[in-house]
């Protein structure tokens, strides 16, 4: 209860603990490597490396704790919280983050398939096709819409310092704010189409790029009703990377009254042909 | 237009097209759309002339294909994929 109540104080500085997170375990990394010696598995700190770093963790943090509390004078309720025995579960744990992920899974499976990922979304309280799923999966790098492998999990939720439902809960507001930064709302828009399509094929089929498109700009596009609209009457059964990327730069750049378009713009023909369309049919309602 | 209805004609000048952008772009390495259009023309003029969109499309596959691809500075500018 007082936990939560902290929680609730620090909203705020959420964000910040996890920079701090990210800094210490970048130090700890460090110092696991200083002590190993070990020239491999430096690209990344996710894997089986990481059960051990969390193990690592604690040691690292209470001797650092001290410093902490000079410098974050301003925040005398947060280092209490962590000198606090009794929030030991603050401190990502990676074998809790395995057993979590098995909540979801049979004992011994390593992939988490769609009942896994109906429960997960209710117990996190975020519908399924809610787009802070897929800035949750852009940051686990899952491979497919709608399974997480057991890599992807620990790898993501390492990176989010989360090894329960509440820890996850308190991020979400994070992946909901990563799709305001223009920039990695690109990478993660980047990131739909392959995540999104049918893995047999190059394309996406229309469908589902129609509904990953709504996702995605059905809020930030003015055009995107008529675009829609374009799509469902075109003979277009697919699209292809190209043109998905395209479609997100065209929606930034032209504005929604056409008068920037530009023919020579190597804009893929699809586009091209949206713009003849959605004139006509100005032109033919006038 | 000025493309036969006949498939066969048809697919032999989808790949001309395509010969002549891929032997542009391996050449040139990078090159603006314009540009590439404009020589694409040029080089397949005596043979007949493709209209700009008929090319365009013809880009569009090869960078699906990947022979092709745009470059992150400038999509209007594309760079020959080794």
């Amino acid at each position: 209860m007082t936990k939560s109540r902290h929680c609730k104080n620090l909203g705020h500085v959420v964000v910040k603990n996890s920079t701090l997170d990210t800094n210490l375990q970048a130090a700890g990394n460090l110092f696991t490597r200083l002590n190993s010696l070990s020239l491999h598995d430096r690209s990344n700190n996710s894997g089986s490396s990481n059960p051990q770093l969390a193990e690592e963790m604690p040691i690292r943090r209470k001797r650092s704790s001290p410093t902490m509390e000079e410098s974050r004078s301003k925040r005398p309720k947060y280092s209490q919280a962590r000198r606090c025995p009794s929030s030991g579960s603050e401190l990502f744990n990676g074998k809790q983050c395995i057993a979590w992920f098995h909540e979801y899974t049979g004992p011994d499976e390593d992939t988490l398939g769609p009942d896994g990922m109906e429960k997960f979304c209710e117990d996190i309280g975020v519908e399924p096709e809610n787009i802070v799923m897929l800035s949750l999966a852009y940051t686990l790098d899952a491979k497919s819409m709608g399974f997480f492998t057991l890599a992807e999990w620990l790898k993501g939720m390492t990176e989010l310092q989360c090894d329960s439902v509440s820890k996850i809960r308190q991020k979400l507001e994070y992946l909901r704010n990563l799709l305001d930064d223009s920039v990695q709302f690109k990478n993660i828009y980047r990131y739909a189409f392959d995540f999104a399509r049918d893995k047999d094929q190059r394309s996406m089929d229309m469908d589902t790029a129609k509904a990953m498109l709504t996702l995605l700009l059905g809020r930030k596009w003015p055009l995107f009703t008529s675009f829609h609209q374009y799509l469902d009457q075109s003979k277009y059964k697919v699209i292809n990377k190209d043109q998905w990327c395209n479609i997100l730069e065209f929606s930034r750049s032209i504005a929604p009254d056409l008068s920037n378009y530009d023919e020579d713009g190597a804009w893929p023909v699809l586009l091209d042909e949206f713009v003849d369309w959605y004139r006509d049919q100005r032109q033919m309602l006038s | 237009m000025l493309l036969p209805i006949s498939v066969t004609i048809f697919a032999l000048t989808v790949a001309t097209i395509e010969a002549a952008i891929v032997r542009i772009m391996k050449s040139r390495k990078t090159l603006m759309h314009n540009q590439l259009v404009t020589e694409c023309t040029e080089q397949l003029k005596s043979r007949f002339l493709p209209s700009p969109v008929v090319i365009k499309k013809r880009i569009e596959g090869l960078i699906e294909r990947e022979y092709l691809a745009r470059t992150p500075e400038d999509r209007k500018k594309y760079t020959y994929v080794a």
